[in-house]
């Protein structure tokens, strides 16, 4: 017999089954209805008022009437632009081009510029690509080109050695020297070709140290200024760190590591530095030379990155090799804010507090998801252009800002009052932590859940987990100022967490590697080692790339956490807050929003010189 | 020659835990809410006393939770001498049952006994810090711990208005 199932004929199992479904399902629409009483509340996040900008519509709306009926690429300016450009190119060089015509047929999507975070400037995903964009090359140009050498050693073979003289006056011939030389210009030979100064405009070399007698005696041109470059409670700290050594920093010009690679920097450098050594000392023709360029070049070198592997990226100073801890120590947003305790900061002044958050996490979602572009764009895959995605996670549409608004709101209202009993740090205790870390979590997907329009914009897994982790992470972090606490966070959200809510499907699937947390506290080297000395090539990480910017923004939480006015080496922190640098390392965003908008003026372009 | 040391002696055996040194003696005889001073009470019976002495007969206490969602909580009171009880507490409508719920509860809570003293003397005034302090542990849903926090801590005289305005944004009275 068919027809529809009556309630009285059914078995008894089947009946409380049904019972138990509706009384569930009943408590899930209360649940949801009690949510909508909240509106007022969602209304006022900085998320709602973005993304209905963007969309001109409420951002929870969740019906398209328009998908299929867009007209495809043709919504984005930029894209038909391309289409043009691509068509012209076509017919200059009889060879097709770029064409979107070869694309799927497209339209269901609504194409839209995006907003930049804490802006009202809007710009196309393409902008923010590293190859569109010349201030994201510039940026990781500049890591690129930085080689730091001590000059302690060789002052001391000259002395020795040499039996030459060491004296602020020769100091600071050495250094004119040395900005001669690292330009391409010649001192020994005068029959050798020179290089033209305009094209290496941007290679000089600048001194640091903790000495200030040292200081006095050179020339302030020379100097990277400890004192002006930094808040006064982070000034002793740094000078006692650095000591009466003096470092080197050389900026090898740009034009070189773009005409060879990063390992071309330290040869470039090296090479450049030995020669001012040997002009500024008259040490022609002396035996000597090979002592002093090994103590030069070899014996107390600072290099941002060690080497990769010979598949993708082997010199040094490339991102794969650098240090997690570095890329955090070359953010300098948050060089002018005292170096406090962050608990103790957000019992304060809760405003202050996201002052904090804004600085150093703000600087860090900018560097590394776009090296984090570069690493699997280039390095990983060749123009995987999804990784924009990153970009427009971190900086776009206030999302993230909205998240970091949660988390400070939080840790000022309740974990700064620990402060009150003279603890600046939580325990780093799993069982303190699990339960911030699930909140947290928890209620950045509940928000992705109810905003279709941001599932538009984080439309990836990729960005998913990229948001969620490093927000977990870097709670973690700043709560209990341990980097390992950071990573049980990181690895407990994108291993167990976004499964459990999301199946591997959408965002779990993504994560290449789940790594489970016993992991987070292994020193193995295979397995990672100290989490600040981890970076893109350590094995775990090597295709994950939406854990960078939790990898690199726990080690500078918990610093934050801690008060400390550096994550992994002062060395590295002071060498990027040189202002002569070419890319803005304390205010990135300003020069990405240039880059975006095609004003921004990167070095080492072969076109600069004007013949006559 | 140096005197050697007795094994079993060292500083650390010493050292008394913090609740040892904060509650000495007879120290529940002097608390007027506390019903029975023949023991020390356990810690179903210290909140219960707590609850109908105090947080039941405040008005604003019932105020605030009127405004609070349905609620279950699973609260185990761990003495660290004489081991674990579990209460369950419910708002909205609210009861104070001792031993486990018959549903999942929305939060599990588990807590050292003389925190949950020393908040209900009023040695503390915030029911959450040692949670935040990583002395108890939470499991669950945390805007409950909030509601319950904020319960507790409007009956010991704490302003409807102040309660609000700690409450983290995203969160106010009343949120699911």
């Amino acid at each position: 017999m068919s027809g529809p199932l009556q309630k009285g004929k059914l078995p008894k199992e089947l009946t409380s089954e049904m019972e138990s479904t509706a009384k569930a399902s009943q408590y899930l629409r209360a649940a949801v209805r009690a949510l909508r009483d909240f509106l007022p509340i969602e209304k006022k996040r900085r998320v709602w008022k973005t993304l209905e900008k963007i969309f001109e519509a409420e951002p929870i709306k969740q019906s398209d009437f328009q998908m299929y009926h867009r007209g495809g690429y043709a919504q984005s300016p930029q894209k038909t632009a391309y289409q043009k450009e691509g068509m012209e190119i076509a017919l200059e060089r009889n060879i097709p081009a770029y064409q979107q015509s070869l694309m799927e047929p497209m339209g269901q999507r609504d194409l839209r510029s995006v907003t930049i975070s804490q802006t009202d400037i809007r710009v196309e995903p393409e902008a923010l690509h590293y190859l569109n964009n010349f201030a994201m090359q510039q940026m990781y140009d500049d890591i690129k080109r930085t080689v730091i050498l001590n000059l302690d050693i060789p002052h001391r073979t000259i002395q020795v050695r040499a039996g030459k003289e060491v004296t602020p006056e020769s100091v600071n011939q050495y250094l004119r020297s040395v900005q001669h030389t690292i330009g391409g210009g010649s001192i020994l030979l005068e029959q050798v070709a020179d290089v033209d100064p305009v094209l290496t405009s941007d290679a000089y070399c600048k001194i640091i140290t903790g000495n200030d007698e040292i200081k006095d005696f050179i020339d302030p041109r020379f100097i990277i200024d400890i004192d002006k470059m930094f808040h006064e409670s982070k000034v002793k700290k740094l000078k006692e760190a650095i000591g009466d050594t003096i470092h080197l920093v050389i900026r090898a010009p740009t034009i070189a590591v773009r005409t060879a690679d990063a390992g071309a920097a330290f040869k470039w450098g090296a090479m450049n530095s030995i020669i001012a050594f040997i002009g500024t000392y008259r040490l022609a023709r002396d035996s000597v030379i090979s002592d002093i360029a090994f103590a030069t070049r070899q014996a107390n070198v600072v290099l941002l990155g060690d080497r990769g592997w010979p598949s993708r990226a082997h010199a040094f100073n490339e991102y794969g090799g650098i240090p997690f801890g570095y890329l955090a120590d070359i953010c300098q947003g948050d060089s002018e804010l005292p170096a406090k305790p962050f608990l103790q900061v957000a019992l304060e002044n809760e405003e202050l507090a996201r002052k904090y958050i804004s600085k150093t996490l703000g600087c860090l979602s900018i560097v590394v998801p776009v090296l984090s572009e570069i690493w699997a764009g280039l390095y990983g895959s060749d123009n995987f252009s999804l990784t924009p995605g990153l970009v427009v996670a971190s900086i776009c549409a206030d999302i993230q800002e909205d998240f970091l608004d949660i988390m400070t709101n939080l840790a000022s209202k309740y974990f700064a009052r620990i402060t009150r009993t003279n603890i600046h740090v939580v325990p780093a205790r799993w069982y303190n932590l699990r339960w911030v870390i699930e909140t947290i979590v928890h209620e950045i997907m509940t928000t992705m859940e109810k905003y279709p329009t941001m599932m538009e914009l984080l439309w990836s897994g990729i960005q998913r987990t990229f948001l969620l982790g490093s927000m977990a992470a870097n709670m973690a972090a700043l709560l209990t100022g341990s980097t390992t606490a950071g990573l049980w966070a990181l690895r407990y959200t994108n291993a167990l967490l976004v499964k459990e809510g999301w199946l591997r499907s959408a965002a779990g699937d993504e994560m290449v590697d789940h790594i489970g947390m016993p992991n987070s506290c292994s020193l193995r080297l295979e397995e990672g080692g100290l989490p600040e000395l981890q970076g893109m090539n350590s094995p775990a990480n090597i295709f994950g790339i939406a854990q960078a910017y939790g990898m690199a923004g726990l080690g500078y939480c918990a610093a934050l956490a801690r008060g400390d006015p550096w994550v992994c080496s002062p060395i590295v922190k002071v060498a990027f807050a040189d202002p002569s640098l070419k890319f803005n390392f304390k205010n990135p965003l300003a020069d990405i929003i240039a880059g975006a908008q095609k004003t921004y003026k990167p070095a080492g372009e072969r076109a600069l010189k004007k013949e006559a | 020659m140096a005197e050697k040391v007795k094994p079993g002696k060292g500083a650390s055996q010493d050292k008394k835990e913090w609740w040892e040194e904060e509650f000495q003696g007879e120290w529940w005889k002097g608390v007027d809410w506390i019903k029975d001073h023949g023991a020390e009470p356990s810690g179903i019976m210290l909140f219960v006393d707590y609850m109908l002495d105090k947080a039941i007969i405040t008005p604003d206490a019932v105020k605030i939770a009127s405004l609070i969602p349905h609620r279950l909580i699973l609260l185990e009171i761990v003495h660290p001498t004489k081991g674990a009880e579990q209460l369950s507490f419910m708002i909205s409508p609210t009861s104070v049952n001792p031993g486990l719920p018959d549903a999942e509860p929305d939060l599990v809570l588990s807590f050292n006994y003389y925190d949950l003293a020393r908040f209900l003397m009023d040695k503390e005034k915030d029911f959450t810090m040692p949670f935040w302090l990583g002395r108890a542990r939470i499991y669950g849903n945390l805007t409950v711990l909030i509601d319950l926090a904020d319960i507790l801590e409007v009956a010991k005289g704490k302003k409807i208005d102040k309660a609000k305005e700690n409450r983290p944004f995203i969160w106010p009275v009343g949120h699911p």
